[in-house]
């Protein structure tokens, strides 16, 4: 993690221009830099599509992380069995000198077109539209058959960036327009008790500066939950959600959103998040949502109450645009090695399915969706290793050679 | 009753015993944005089902298979199997039965629902030559198997690696053929069965007039090649091809040395050869499915209804699914995660049946 955080953006919609923009959001990054301590030990390492023997020839698999350089420098033989996506889980693009690829968020050709003038001993990098957000489970992160108790929830860390405190302030603002008190759940991903011992400073700040938009903190106006198990409590409380809001100006492509989407849980965000960031392209599809026009409470409550009148459609809407299988063929057709080696990038292709069975004796639907996720993802250089060595005693040794 | 017609015999049964109905729901119903899209079960007892079960035509169409090459008779499944595509022999259903016009013909048969990951491939390297999987009956030209054998084993100058897969053997050309091989004997169906696909080169297949044959689909889904006559299925399948496209190979004249010719091929080019892929693109689950509700009026009604298309793809289809049953259309359709699809007797089916209403209702579906 390095550079400067670009504060400025936080609590005022981006008016431009986008160049300027874009340089103060390339000036941050959340990658594990190979100079950092201990960066390749946390370096991520997320595989879309494993080594393969396919027929006769030797396919490289494909990984996702934040910490590209830092890896291969402690794992070299990397680089012959995997091509890398570097993402830096922040708005900017990719600082890694080593990946093949950057996910760049968002499909957004005049940001491209900047980012290679500007960076022409990076201009050669395939730039991919996409995010790791958007490689979110969508078995973990599904519907459930329970009913929907939560008025609105926010998923949300109490740091300044997220913008809690307004989102409780709109929820009293519902309350004076519509005659109808409603709770905010927020679910802040870290434990602490009930005097919040547990949270630091900055936290603190937050949660008084939502005292100060409610009231005092009462369970009928603002709810907090601590920590939420992400595979098992957090899917429930998104399914029980009536609505997820997002209170954000910038991010990388945050995950909460696609992960209330998939639990069938429509969504509100602000329509200046991300606003250079994303180009033309939504947030998130019409029928999955709506977006609060100005970024105030007022706006925020009608976005919310639209939603809780209306009727959406979010993970059809976020899945035909979205998802697991989409984002693997979009990974696989960025590169010449699987166009011009593979008979389909598909995730339907019964070759590329074959293949898996052979090798690895599980379907390509399954790889796809992690299940089981042994093989599908890893953390550090240590872990990387003993995931390659697991992959090599399916291969065989000689299969990259 | 076992029915019996122009068409052939086959084991549809029309006033089965409660004891003997069977359900296979190939797709579950599913409901969501208020639109039902009926689910898909297949049968050799359609009939009897729609008639023991009161509501199973609201939530189900049913597809009616004889388990061999003749036209089922059933008079209230939306689908008939006729095993493959032969203009002919539809003309002369259609011609015969001009009140049944409105029951569509599905040219797949129960081993194109072989599942696909119960037979599949792994990285056994083959141990074994030749599989045979037959019964000792007549139709299945166990002599040709024998002798195409023995043809083969002096060409090449080596002895041939021989497993045959049988209940029991006591006919002269069963006795000779167990002297054949190297093991000889039964295996159980979902556990040992794909083993020793996998473990052979290839399956040989001497039979002439049937159906399609299972072990066919299951040597194929395994990633193994077939190896059988051209006219294989020739009565039932007109001018479709006996094996999919570069899925094995086939003997062009009915006899021995023929049959011996396409074993060596098929041993000579195995490498080359993609069995698995051939067959999931004619056949499997999917593709039935598929077929079904771009045929079915009320399936292409209910995907228009949720403005989508008529597909195994749909994503409309895979959130209701989840949103109905709780498992993504692809699990539901391969039986996992516990997903149960298959029910025997009356009053199980009652209840699997039973099971898929009450789901319909907790996704919001008033019946």
């Amino acid at each position: 993690m390095r550079g400067r955080y670009p504060v400025d953006y936080f609590h005022k919609p981006d008016e431009g221009p986008p160049e300027k923009s874009w340089a103060h959001f390339d000036a941050y990054t959340n990658e594990y830099l190979p100079d950092e301590p201990d960066a390749a030990d946390k370096a991520d390492f997320h595989v879309v599509l494993p080594p393969l023997r396919y027929g006769k020839t030797f396919l490289k698999g494909i990984y996702l992380s934040q910490g590209v350089d830092a890896l291969q420098a402690q794992v070299p033989q990397l680089r012959d069995w995997f091509t890398s996506v570097a993402y830096s889980m922040w708005c900017s693009y990719p600082w890694s000198e080593q990946a093949d690829g950057y996910l760049t968020l968002y499909d957004h050709p005049e940001r491209e077109a900047w980012f290679r003038r500007t960076n022409p001993t990076r201009a050669d990098k395939k730039l991919i539209g996409l995010h790791d957000a958007d490689w979110t489970s969508e078995y973990v992160m599904r519907p459930q058959p329970i009913p929907r108790d939560l008025d609105v929830l926010t998923v949300a860390r109490l740091h300044d960036l997220k913008n809690v405190p307004l989102i409780a302030k709109a929820v009293r603002e519902y309350e004076r327009l519509f005659g109808q008190r409603i709770v905010l759940t927020v679910v802040v991903g870290k434990p602490f008790d009930v005097n919040f011992d547990g949270l630091d400073d900055h936290e603190r700040g937050q949660v008084r500066a939502i005292e100060e938009a409610v009231g005092p903190l009462r369970a009928d106006r603002v709810r907090f939950i601590p920590l939420a198990n992400w595979s098992q409590d957090l899917p429930k409380l998104y399914a029980r959600a009536r609505v997820c809001v997002l209170g954000s100006l910038i991010e990388g492509k945050n995950r909460s959103l696609q992960e209330a989407m998939l639990c069938d849980t429509p969504v509100v965000c602000f329509a200046d998040y991300n606003r250079h960031v994303r180009g033309p392209t939504p947030p998130f599809p019409p029928e999955a949502g709506v977006l609060a026009e100005t970024f105030d409470a007022t706006s925020l409550a009608h976005a919310m109450r639209r939603v809780h009148e209306g009727r959406f459609t979010p993970r059809r809407a976020y899945l035909e645009v979205s998802g697991r299988a989409r984002m693997f063929e979009t990974l696989l057709s960025a590169f010449p090695h699987y166009r011009d080696r593979l008979v389909s990038v598909s995730a339907d292709d019964p070759w590329l399915d074959a293949a898996m069975w052979r090798c690895y004796g599980r379907s390509l639907h399954d790889f796809i969706h992690a299940r089981p996720w042994d093989l599908t993802w890893a953390r550090g250089a240590a872990g990387v290793t003993a995931l390659l060595q697991r992959m090599r005693a399916h291969l065989g040794e000689e299969a990259a050679s | 009753m076992t029915s019996r017609d122009e068409d052939g015999v086959g084991a549809e049964l029309l006033d089965a015993p409660d004891d003997a109905l069977t359900f296979f729901a190939l797709a579950p119903p599913v409901f969501d944005e208020g639109v039902l899209l009926k689910g898909l079960f297949v049968s050799h007892t359609v009939d009897p089902l729609f008639e023991n079960i009161p509501g199973l035509r609201d939530l189900y169409e049913g597809v009616a298979t004889t388990y061999a090459t003749n036209y089922p008779r059933s008079r209230h499944a939306t689908f008939l199997m006729t095993q493959w595509t032969n203009a002919q022999k539809e003309q002369a259903f259609r011609a015969r039965h001009p009140d049944r016009d409105h029951q569509l013909l599905l040219p797949y048969g129960p081993a194109d629902l072989t599942s696909e990951y119960v037979f599949r491939p792994d990285a056994t390297e083959p141990d074994l030559d030749v599989l045979v999987v037959a019964r000792d009956a007549p139709e299945k030209r166990l002599d040709l198997v024998v002798d195409a054998i023995g043809i083969a084993s002096r060409r090449l100058r080596a002895r041939l690696k021989v497993a045959w897969l049988t209940a029991g053997h006591h006919s002269p050309e069963g006795r000779a053929l167990a002297a054949l091989c190297d093991h000889v004997g039964p295996a159980e169906y979902w556990t040992q069965m794909p083993g020793w696909y996998r473990r052979a080169k290839l399956l040989l297949v001497a039979a002439g007039d049937e159906g399609k044959s299972r072990a066919m689909a299951e040597a194929m889904a395994c990633d193994r090649p077939v190896v059988c006559f051209e006219d294989y299925g020739q009565p039932c399948r007109g001018v479709s091809p006996a094996l999919p496209e570069n899925a094995g190979v086939v003997a062009k004249a009915r006899d021995a040395n023929s049959l011996s010719d396409a074993l060596l091929e098929a041993l000579e080019i195995r490498p080359s050869l993609t069995p698995r892929v051939g067959w999931l693109k004619a056949s499997g689950r999917r593709a039935v499915i598929e077929t079904c509700y771009g045929q079915s009026l009320d399936a292409r009604r209910a995907f228009a209804h949720a403005g989508s298309v008529p597909s195994v793809r749909s994503v409309w289809l895979d959130t209701a699914c989840w949103k109905t049953h709780g498992h993504g259309f692809h699990d539901v359709v391969h039986e996992r995660e516990g997903v149960v699809s298959l029910a025997t007797g009356l009053a199980s089916v009652k209840e699997l049946v039973e099971s898929h209403r009450a789901a319909l209702v907790r996704a919001g579906w008033s019946g």
